[in-house]
């Protein structure tokens, strides 16, 4: 079943949506709560309620692409999920990926809200400027919340190679930022 | 700033980035390159000591190698090999292998399918998850296929056989000693080979339930929707869809159905391609047909936009696909029928009704008449099309009141059965329609009038009994819903029901147990969270039709593992209930014909329902 099926589906409110959207996206929901959230349980958990979410979003909303939709929905519970877990400053892999990214920028103690909005656009144009292999390694870093290994393995790499892309990359990007003046 | 922000930011990233980077969930991880070389010089080791000490074995019977022996023809071609000896001897023990099958202790004979699958077209078998014969249950648990055999209140794991993916059903061959497995997979290649669904075919050799072999292996372009065996032939449904950033008309694989026989993807050979008048997506629905045993791929044919799930009739197959007349117009089905049972596919001929099907069940071939159940904008019709003319020759339109949906369709001769629901203010209403389509010159119907829950599915029971599988939705969280209705002379009543409040159960119709001569219903379930264990009480049920008292008994209640109830399975064999989880599996002894009288809380039918 297309996506496009998928969603009527979900706007006719028929319960087969959840069946569809399981069928054809299951594992790849299950795949980025466990990345996040390292626990079979947990994860299969953030999978129903995934669903549950997207039943309750469809209507209004029409995804151009589904899985990338369902995939947002289903990293930010588990997001949320791991940040309840880890109240306790367990390092995970979370906390993990943020210290990298945290390279690119200074702390202050300042929260900024239209701030918030300048970074994920110049992000957002950042991406598209790198090259098909270093986005593709960057994204499934740092979205998909994958390990090197598993990047590794996905792309057919070498686990140092990917490393050494990634730094490069946040290397790029904090060179990006400063000459996009998001920060001071 | 805080130093989350750059990490929170990725929640805004462009989704088509997202997409673009999609893991390839399905790739094994490779050992490493040391392990590897050990392994493959373990094994020529190994190879080489058996081959040394056969030969040397040989040697000390004496024997000066007699020119009048038997040399078998199949290798009679090798004897001026310098490695003859070698020949012999591998020959030998494989052929030796070969006669240990036929003496085995499971006895000579016919081994043979027991079916357990509900199938929609009698003689015309769907893939499953569990399979048996006489002495081996088979059942998929995720990645591993496995051979058990029956034992009584044992069950003995004789071999497994794994495979790449989770997504797995299979048949089993009339004769038992082929298992043909359907593989869902999906591939995110390089930038430079763009993502696609794919179906894996896989052939196995279960003539010894002990050693289960690989025979062949194909791989299809396409999503797996189907498949059916019959009179030896597989066939195969899948959906592929063409994406416009993907297409370079000079490079026909990027356009058109493909399939890997092991040499890298071609386009499929004498594919017929038949389009949709109106083309409302770029998805072919390919049918493939494979010989069951060898899988060598005898014909095929591809409808573009027609991509609702196929029917298949004993000799047809009834391709289905949007045929509205504009984006914004009514709801209508354009349906593409097509003969399998020659050597080539034939395309008969084409109709087109108001509305949209549910599923497979919505149609139905029966003595040259389709016929067809849809869901209109505002209520639901029947259609009864003739298969010479494709023409409409009788109609019920409109049967059900207005809002309500088609949610379960039994064609059974010349009855069918036809749930629709609505919800209003969260709860779920359904009627339920017998028709009488034995004179269609003057269709007749009944219903239950408007009933609380809605059926899935709908099984004919025998004895005039229907068993509706479905739900009910009282303001509350969803409980399961089994109930039995019959026909009296005026009207459909409810006969009974069993409700269990609360719990997450099977989506799928395969997955429920259906033993129509035991009167029993069979279902994975979860609901409710054990604070003590720390986890869900996944559980397995049957339920039993008590046709005499007319009412549903609760039979049994097991903790089976897993948490996906579509992948549960069960089956009755001699007095024990056979049932399957993940990574488990329990076998209770059962007296199906002694039940207990003591009831369970059966809803008690209102008079207004009798």
């Amino acid at each position: 079943m297309d996506d496009k099926q998928i969603i009527d589906l979900f706007w006719q409110r028929s319960e087969s949506a959840i069946a569809e959207t399981d069928k054809k996206y299951g594992r790849y929901i299950l795949y980025i709560a466990n990345n996040l959230l390292s626990d079979g349980e947990d994860a299969r958990e953030v999978q129903n309620d995934t669903y549950l979410r997207a039943w309750n979003s469809m209507p209004p909303e029409y995804p151009t692409r589904l899985r990338s939709y369902i995939g947002a929905i289903c990293r930010n519970l588990s997001l949320d999920r791991y940040r309840k877990r880890n109240a306790e400053k367990r390092r995970g892999c979370v906390d993990v990926a943020i210290d990298e990214l945290a390279e690119c920028i200074p702390d202050t103690k300042e929260r900024d809200e239209a701030e918030s909005e300048r970074i994920a656009d110049a992000l957002n144009r950042f991406v598209a400027g790198l090259d098909a292999r270093d986005r593709r390694i960057f994204v499934q870093r740092y979205w998909y919340m994958c390990s090197t290994e598993q990047i590794a393995r996905d792309n057919s790499m070498n686990r140092n190679t990917v490393t050494t892309v990634l730094y490069r990359t946040r290397e790029k990007l904090r060179t990006f930022l400063e000459k996009e003046g998001v920060f001071i | 700033m805080r130093k989350n922000d750059i990490f929170d930011a990725f929640e805004s990233l462009d989704p088509k980035f997202v997409e673009e980077a999609a893991p390839n969930i399905n790739k094994k991880a490779k050992r490493p390159l040391a392990f590897r070389l050990i392994a493959i010089a373990a094994c020529i080791a190994l190879l080489v000591t058996g081959v040394v000490v056969g030969t040397l074995l040989l040697n000390r019977e004496g024997d000066q190698q007699d020119a009048t022996d038997e040399i078998p023809e199949r290798i009679k071609q090798y004897q001026d090999s310098e490695y003859f000896e070698v020949i012999k001897t591998l020959d030998a023990y494989f052929e030796s292998r070969k006669k240990d099958k036929v003496v085995n202790e499971y006895g000579e004979g016919d081994i043979q399918n027991i079916q357990i699958t509900d199938n929609q077209t009698p003689g015309v078998e769907e893939a499953d998850k569990i399979k048996r014969t006489d002495t081996h249950i088979f059942y998929m648990d995720g990645k591993c296929l496995n051979s058990y055999r029956i034992d009584g209140d044992k069950l003995l794991l004789d071999d497994y056989y794994f495979l790449d993916s989770y997504e797995n059903e299979f048949f089993l061959s009339a004769d038992g000693k082929t298992i043909t497995v359907i593989s869902e997979a999906d591939t995110y290649g390089s930038p430079d080979q763009p993502y696609f669904d794919y179906t894996e075919v896989i052939s196995l050799d279960s003539s010894d339930p002990k050693r289960l072999k690989e025979k062949a292996r194909c791989r299809v372009k396409g999503e797996f929707i189907s498949a059916r065996v019959t009179n030896g032939k597989l066939m195969l449904f899948v959906s592929q869809r063409v994406y416009e950033g993907q297409i370079n008309f000079s490079k026909h694989e990027t356009y058109l159905p493909a399939i890997d026989r092991g040499n890298g993807y071609e386009i499929l050979p004498d594919c017929e391609i038949i389009c949709n008048e109106r083309m409302t997506n770029s998805t072919y629905t390919v049918a493939l047909a494979f010989d069951e045993n060898d899988l060598t791929l005898e014909k095929n044919i591809a409808a573009l936009s027609y991509s609702g799930d196929p029917y298949v009739s004993e000799d047809k197959i009834f391709f289905n696909g949007d045929g509205r007349l504009a984006a914004n117009a009514m709801p209508r089905t354009n349906i593409l029928a097509v003969d399998y049972s020659g050597e080539k596919f034939e395309v008969l001929g084409s109709a087109s009704v108001h509305g949209y099907l549910k599923d497979q069940w919505s149609m139905d071939e029966h003595e040259g008449i389709l016929r067809v159940v849809t869901t209109t904008k505002t209520s639901a019709d029947l259609y009864c099309i003739s298969l010479d003319s494709f023409e409409e020759i009788a109609s019920v339109k409109g049967f059900a009141p207005e809002g309500e949906v088609v949610h379960s369709v039994r064609f059974d001769g010349t009855n069918a059965y036809v749930c629709t629901a609505k919800q209003v203010a969260n709860v779920e209403l359904d009627p339920v329609f017998f028709f009488d389509l034995s004179d269609l010159n003057n269709i007749t119907y009944k219903d239950t009038g408007t009933i609380k829950g809605l059926s899935n599915s709908l099984v004919d029971f025998g004895d005039g009994y229907l068993l509706g599988i479905g739900q009910y939705n009282g303001g509350g969280p969803t409980a399961f819903k089994a109930e039995i209705y019959k026909e009296t002379e005026d009207r459909v009543v409810s006969v009974c029901k069993y409700e269990i409040p609360a719990i997450i159960f099977p989506f799928t119709y395969k997955a429920y147990y259906i033993d129509r001569e035991n009167q029993l219903l069979g279902f994975g379930r979860w609901g409710v969270w054990d604070e003590v264990t720390e986890k869900y009480d996944y559980s397995y049920t049957i339920l039993k039709f008590d046709a005499e008292n007319e009412q549903i008994i609760e039979l049994l209640t097991v903790e089976l593992n897993g948490r996906d109830n579509d992948a549960k399975r069960c089956v009755y064999i001699d007095g024990y209930m056979y049932m399957f989880g993940e990574n488990d599996y329990k076998v209770v002894p059962v007296d199906v014909d002694n039940i207990d009288a003591e009831q369970p809380d059966t809803e008690e039918i209102p008079d207004e329902q009798k």
